[in-house]
């Protein structure tokens, strides 16, 4: 009894096996073709009863769910949506969203191709729009060294405040509250230590100290100031004037230990400072071998670690040009 | 005539390589000359490989329900209850065939020995030494001194080196042991028929009703003598102390034999397998010059009953070691060199085509579908894990390139995500599988461990990449470039 039963078991087992086998050998062959011919954009023409090459377009937006609408017909998906099986030709996408602007596109699909708009933004109609401080502004900084908050003159020009970009800290903090800040103010800077902002004006050069520990100090240039950079240090002020590049040290107020590097005779020159190699670039105007004013462009290491030799350089660079 | 049977010998070495390669070389080819070919061809396996898994994983659930089924049966009594006349008669035989392994492996295999249920007055056990390693006396005589006692029998036996036409295997130690059991037997007056064989490498524990279960089928089954059986190895001993990355390896070899069992006209012996002692004497023993002599005694069997031999699958576990190292690193070196063992195992292919050649009784028929069995198993081996894992992902990075725009460029990625993520739900069966087939955790390994178990079936994809097809194809070229491998000794370790 016990042979039989184990014999039939042993049969029973193979013959489900032998279905198993079957049925994933008839799975294949009938899978195969389906899958291969919708992979390579094939398509079943039901009326003509003939096989078609068609073309896809791929939607992606940002936010994602829009409804999709094809040349006025709107399809059951939302964005990301491929929208596969196209006969070759011209259509008009259209995306719509609730409280976005809609977003519409001429696409041209062909045959055995695929488009893809993966980059589409929808901009709300109401975007988010809060308050951020109470007080009236002037003017107001977001510097590059400190971009956590954003700094704001006061209205009646005797202030400076600073507020948190974090929405959550919505207190400001008022910086210094003496000064007094002329309308032609041409730039704002704030030092690396992020402890004093520096502006200029005409040939005034002013530096505000924000912990009021120090007082502020106004420095006069013979000649109008161009740009103003901060040293790395946040102890020395670099000044582009329309007449020469000038160093001016924060420790004994601006009056000594000034130190004119170059003259120079561009009256509008360009100059940019990185103040983490100390290198300021700027341009110049010299006369060439031709006789004809000529503008180049220089490049000035003022670090602590620079050789005289290059400054020395540009200089007999310069008046030899001057020749 | 001689210089024939070289080139033969050498031509059926080759082929194995040769497909493998091809199948590689034609994809990588057209993934950068025709990539819609190459599409074409990638999509068609991956749609193969899902339907192959999927039914593969029937069988896989369906020969697991089996072991469960048959887990807690009184194997014994079952045999009592036959009341077969030889039942009574039937002496089990084991031979262990060690070569490095100390006490610390051995006394466990032998342990899990005197505790089975089987009457130990019929039960023989030789323990088969190198002779060339220096402990090997002293091993022998601690082990004799603890086990001599429990079993009707028990055999040290030495295999010397340097055996004309032997080579350095496991099979040449196995064969020597068999040879002094042979002349015990003459000896006592016992006859071959009334004795099963069974070959264990040195550390596998037999469960209690092993010998219960391997008689049931000896008696049971149309011409027991010619039938291996086959138990189900599983690699429990050390497997919670094991690295995850050894263990779903394991595991998952262990999943193949259950696979493998569940189709037998694929069902080859491997590892630890039992067999009646009178047809292993008459087909002369295991080969002593092969590594694989563990398939290689079936195919001699096969060979000598001119097709009428099988493998009986025994829906009963015997427990062996997981290969693993210190580190990551080790672990993936140790499994490398084990699997390219396991793979070489293709070099069962030159000689069964071979001897076909020379057997005019088996019939066609029988032959073609036993070598494509063979070069199925082992070209699939070699390429698979290749193609799914190194081959489609490459395609993919390269997809804007190479298909410029067309929809198949399009939709590949896709379609074959959706593939290949189909079979990540057999994966989560595996996973779930494995947990019945965990032996109980061990009170010195950490609850996390359980959390490891189930979270370990993520290195799938890696345990691919790094040893899915390599030491198949690396076994194979070998063989093709007649680089023949020597056995190479797993290390085993216990805590």
């Amino acid at each position: 009894m016990g042979l039989f039963v184990k014999g039939a078991i042993k049969v029973m087992v193979q013959k489900i096996r032998a279905v198993l086998f079957y049925l994933s050998v008839v799975l294949f062959l009938a899978l195969t073709p389906v899958i291969l011919f919708y992979s390579f954009g094939y398509k079943l023409d039901i009326d003509r009863l003939r096989i078609i090459k068609t073309g896809l377009i791929y939607l992606k937006s940002t936010p994602d769910g829009a409804r999709v609408y094809l040349d006025t017909r709107r399809l059951n998906q939302a964005t990301p949506v491929s929208i596969e099986g196209l006969l070759p030709g011209e259509y008009t996408v259209f995306l719509e969203l609730e409280e976005y602007y809609p977003w519409y596109q001429k696409v041209r699909v062909e045959s055995g191709k695929f488009t893809v708009l993966d980059n589409i933004v929808l901009f709300p109609v109401k975007p988010y729009l809060g308050k951020i401080n109470a007080a009236d502004v002037d003017d107001f900084y977001i510097f590059p060294n400190d971009k956590d908050y954003i700094y704001y003159i006061h209205a009646n020009k005797t202030a400076i405040s600073r507020v948190s970009l974090n929405p959550r800290e919505k207190e400001a903090e008022l910086l210094t509250g003496r000064v007094n800040l002329a309308g032609n103010i041409k730039d704002f800077s704030l030092s690396p230590d992020k402890n004093k902002i520096l502006y200029f004006y005409g040939n005034k050069l002013d530096v505000v100290y924000l912990d009021g520990e120090k007082q502020d100090f106004f420095i006069t240039a013979d000649h109008k100031i161009i740009s103003a950079f901060w040293y790395s240090d946040s102890e020395r002020v670099v000044a582009v004037t329309d007449n020469d590049i000038r160093i001016y040290e924060l420790s004994s107020q601006g009056r000594e230990n000034t130190v004119k590097i170059l003259n120079i005779n561009d009256r509008r020159s360009r100059a940019f400072y990185d103040n983490v190699e100390d290198t300021l670039y700027f341009t110049d105007t010299q006369v060439g071998a031709d006789g004809n004013q000529h503008r180049g462009l220089y490049r000035m290491d003022i670090s602590k670690r620079a050789a005289p030799t290059l400054i020395d350089n540009i200089e007999q660079d310069i008046r030899y040009n001057e020749r | 005539m001689k210089d024939n049977s070289y080139f033969y010998k050498r031509a059926f070495e080759i082929t194995p390589a040769v497909i493998s390669w091809s199948i590689l070389l034609i994809f990588l080819c057209a993934t950068f000359l025709k990539p819609k070919v190459y599409a074409l061809l990638i999509i068609t396996f991956d749609i193969f490989w899902v339907i192959r898994v999927g039914y593969l994983t029937s069988l896989l659930s369906f020969a697991h329900h089996r072991l469960n089924k048959e887990k807690n049966k009184n194997w014994l009594s079952l045999c009592e209850k036959l009341s077969h006349p030889r039942g009574q008669k039937i002496y089990q035989a084991v031979i262990f065939p060690a070569y490095k392994e100390g006490l610390d492996i051995l006394g466990p295999s032998l342990e899990a020995m005197k505790n089975t249920n089987y009457p130990k007055e019929k039960m023989i056990v030789v323990v088969a030494f190198e002779e060339r390693m220096a402990d090997s006396r002293e091993k022998a005589k601690m082990l004799e001194a603890r086990y001599k006692d429990y079993f009707f029998v028990y055999l040290s036996s030495f295999h010397p080196d340097n055996i004309e036409g032997e080579a350095r295997t496991k099979g040449a130690n196995a064969t020597w042991a068999a040879k002094r059991l042979q002349e015990l037997l003459d000896s006592k007056g016992i006859n071959y028929e009334d004795v099963i064989i069974s070959c264990f490498d040195a550390d596998t524990c037999v469960e209690k009703e092993y010998f219960g279960c391997l008689l049931y089928h000896y008696l049971t089954v149309d011409k027991p003598q010619q039938c291996s059986y086959q138990p189900i190895p599983v690699y429990n001993n050390n497997i919670w102390h094991a690295s995850s990355f050894a263990r779903i390896i394991e595991i998952s070899s262990s999943y193949f034999q259950l696979i493998d069992s569940m189709r037998l006209e694929k069902f080859v012996t491997f590892s630890s397998h039992s067999m009646s002692f009178k047809t292993l004497v008459d087909v002369g023993y295991w080969p002593v010059d092969k590594v694989s002599d563990d398939s290689l005694i079936y195919w001699k069997a096969y060979l000598y009953y001119n097709s009428d031999y099988r493998v009986v699958p025994m829906y009963i576990t015997v427990s062996m070691d997981v290969a693993y190292g210190k580190n990551l690193l080790q672990t993936l070196v140790i499994q490398y060199r084990q699997k390219r063992r396991w793979a070489w195992g293709i070099e069962v292919f030159p000689y069964v085509i071979l001897n076909f050649k020379d057997n005019k009784l088996i019939p066609l028929h029988k032959k073609l579908r036993k070598a494509f069995h063979i070069l199925d198993s082992h070209v699939s081996w070699a390429t698979y894990a290749m193609l799914l894992a190194v081959v489609s992902p490459l395609a993919m990075l390269f997809s804007n390139y190479l298909f410029k725009g067309a929809v198949i460029g399009f939709n590949l990625p896709r379609i074959t995500g959706v593939l290949f993520s189909l079979t990540n739900i057999t994966v989560l069966l595996w996973m779930i599988l494995s947990l019945s087939l965990m032996p109980p955790k061990p009170k010195d390994v950490k609850f996390r461990a359980r959390i490891k178990i189930v979270t370990q079936w993520l290195f799938m994809p890696l345990v691919m990449i790094a040893i899915g097809s390599t030491p198949a194809l690396d076994a194979q070229t070998r063989l093709a470039l007649g680089k023949y491998m020597a056995f190479s000794y797993t290390e085993k370790k216990r805590k």
